[in-house]
């Protein structure tokens, strides 16, 4: 096809668009819908999934030492502790530091505790990458030489992730369900536009246009609704998430500040709305055109 | 088999050799017909409605495929031809329809110049061959103008003007008076042979028995899908 050729198709796709502007504009409603359903959707997963993980890192394995357990010795268990599987975090705490944590929680009857300074245990502090496998990696650390004793709070760990796995397949499943719902309604509206100008295709078939010179331009034109739809919804959303981020931020709630700092940030988040929109916006536009122009040119 | 009484040496652009076509459904359109249409003939395909000739029509156009027989337009033989090259052979065939199928957001010159572009002819030469065919159908005040804004005989010539816009050996004419006035009816057919008088093969095809009386040298007459009659005429009406 010559450059002339390909540029008088592009231009006509976009003249198509104006002269039949109510089917433009309605596809480009209906797929700026789908895409902020969507889109809302994404972040939803993507932000509980990441507050759930925050939670899940707050889930920690206390492991006592026994009491003759000196420092030295101590750090022994340390380097042991961190060459388990799956231990992603050690955090050291001395008799010292127990001894000091508990005055400070008895506040002024922390004299009481005088005498015992040697009492409290030494413990490790430890987080795990893989909540699922938190029993067995428990058992290995009780078996380590020197520890006494250690806190699994497997209750906690057994929600953690049954939540994360609601997340994961719940979220995500929404999300592909509504993806799908999109493509449907898309591909349906578009094939009414077709539908409206199958009259059209027959003509150009008639004069002898081959089927590729005929798509180009429904091509351009699905291309150009599903971009201008991909920028707007990915716009909206962009300016939602930022208020809706904004008001949380101004409750002044401990708690909500505390989870809204594992939330994504809109400037971590918004090139990658966009761009998803954009392309979603041209896969499902273009071919979505181009297989639905199919139909008509069997003439 | 039916043939004009041109010389023998004439090329023969469209043949029919046996053809039958039965559609889905078991509905028999056109059985056991053989003719033979050559270079330079004005010839009518009369017959009433639901007789064959749109099945005849669309057989040379390759929107149908002959169930049997071989149908050979321009020395292609349709059955053999594959779906890609279906567009280059409708390149070959300039097409009047009796609702003119012009593309109704296009002015007629857009719509001539559709014709050229899908050939992918250089702009320049667009500009240049457009207006002129549109001169010939005596439309040339008329380039600007959407289909929604010309007269039904109007439509016809720019949709006449489309299809020799390419020079083809062949026109092919679906009741291409069938939505027009009497007396515009006549320009049409006069304009068909002005075509037909520089060499170009015109096949028109019609229910109007007196048209074709008026105009043709030689009348291919179908009814319940077979040829009846081959006619040939006088030579028609002169212009």
């Amino acid at each position: 096809m010559r450059l002339g050729s390909f540029s008088y198709l592009v231009k006509q796709g976009w003249k198509n668009m104006g002269a039949n502007r109510l089917m433009t504009l309605a596809c480009i409603g209906v797929l700026t819908a789908c895409f902020l359903l969507t889109g809302v959707a994404v972040l939803l997963t993507l932000n509980v999934g990441r507050v759930v993980d925050y939670l899940a890192d707050q889930n920690e394995i206390v492991v006592t030492l026994l009491p003759e357990v000196e420092e030295e010795q101590a750090a022994a268990i340390g380097e042991q502790i961190k060459g388990v599987p799956n231990v992603q975090d050690v955090v050291y705490e001395s008799k010292d530091d127990a001894f000091n944590q508990m005055q400070s929680m008895l506040a002024e009857y922390g004299n009481l505790l005088e005498g015992f300074e040697r009492i409290f245990p030494a413990r490790y502090l430890v987080t795990v990458q893989d909540l699922t496998i938190i029993e067995d990696t428990n058992a290995r650390l009780a078996g380590i030489a020197g520890v006494e004793k250690t806190y699994v709070p497997v209750d906690l760990a057994g929600v953690m992730i049954a939540i994360n796995n609601a997340v994961t397949y719940g979220g995500w499943g929404i999300v592909a369900i509504l993806a799908l719902v999109s493509v449907i309604i898309i591909s349906n509206t578009i094939r009414l536009t077709v539908f409206a100008r199958r009259k059209e295709i027959s003509i150009m078939k008639y004069v002898g246009a081959t089927n590729a010179f005929i798509r180009l331009p429904f091509f351009v034109e699905g291309m150009t609704v599903g971009i201008i739809a991909g920028l707007i919804s990915s716009g909206i959303v962009c300016a939602g998430y930022y208020f809706v981020m904004d008001f949380l931020n101004g409750m002044y709630n401990v708690w909500i500040l505390k989870i809204l700092d594992s939330f994504l940030t809109l400037g971590q988040v918004w090139y990658f709305i966009v761009i998803g929109a954009v392309v979603a916006g041209i896969l499902i536009g273009g071919v979505g055109t181009a297989s639905s122009v199919r139909k008509h040119l069997k003439v | 088999m039916a043939k004009r009484a041109v010389g023998a040496d004439t090329p023969v652009m469209i043949q029919f050799s046996n053809v039958k076509k039965v559609y889905p459904g078991g509905n028999v359109a056109l059985q056991d017909v053989n003719l033979e249409i050559c270079r330079g003939e004005f010839v009518f395909v009369l017959g009433h409605s639901g007789a064959g000739k749109s099945t005849f029509l669309k057989l040379i156009l390759r929107e149908e495929v002959a169930s049997a027989g071989k149908v050979v337009v321009g020395g292609r033989d349709l059955s053999k031809i594959r779906r890609k090259d279906i567009p280059y052979l409708r390149r070959g065939l300039g097409v009047v329809f009796q609702d003119f199928r012009l593309i109704p957001t296009m002015t007629a010159f857009e719509n001539v110049a559709f014709a050229m572009r899908v050939t992918n002819i250089p702009e320049k030469e667009i500009k240049k061959r457009v207006p002129y065919v549109l001169n010939l159908v005596g439309l040339a005040g008329k380039a600007r103008s959407r289909p929604d804004e010309l007269s039904g005989g109007e439509q016809q010539r720019v949709a006449l003007a489309r299809a020799l816009v390419h020079s083809p050996p062949i026109i092919i004419a679906d009741e291409p008076t069938g939505n027009i006035d009497p007396e515009l009816s006549v320009e049409i057919m006069e304009l068909l042979r002005a075509i037909n008088m520089v060499g170009t093969t015109v096949v028109v095809v019609t229910h109007e028995h007196d048209l074709a009386q008026r105009f043709s040298e030689r009348i291919i007459t179908i009814d319940h899908g077979e040829v009846v009659a081959d006619d040939v005429q006088g030579g028609g009406e002169g212009l």
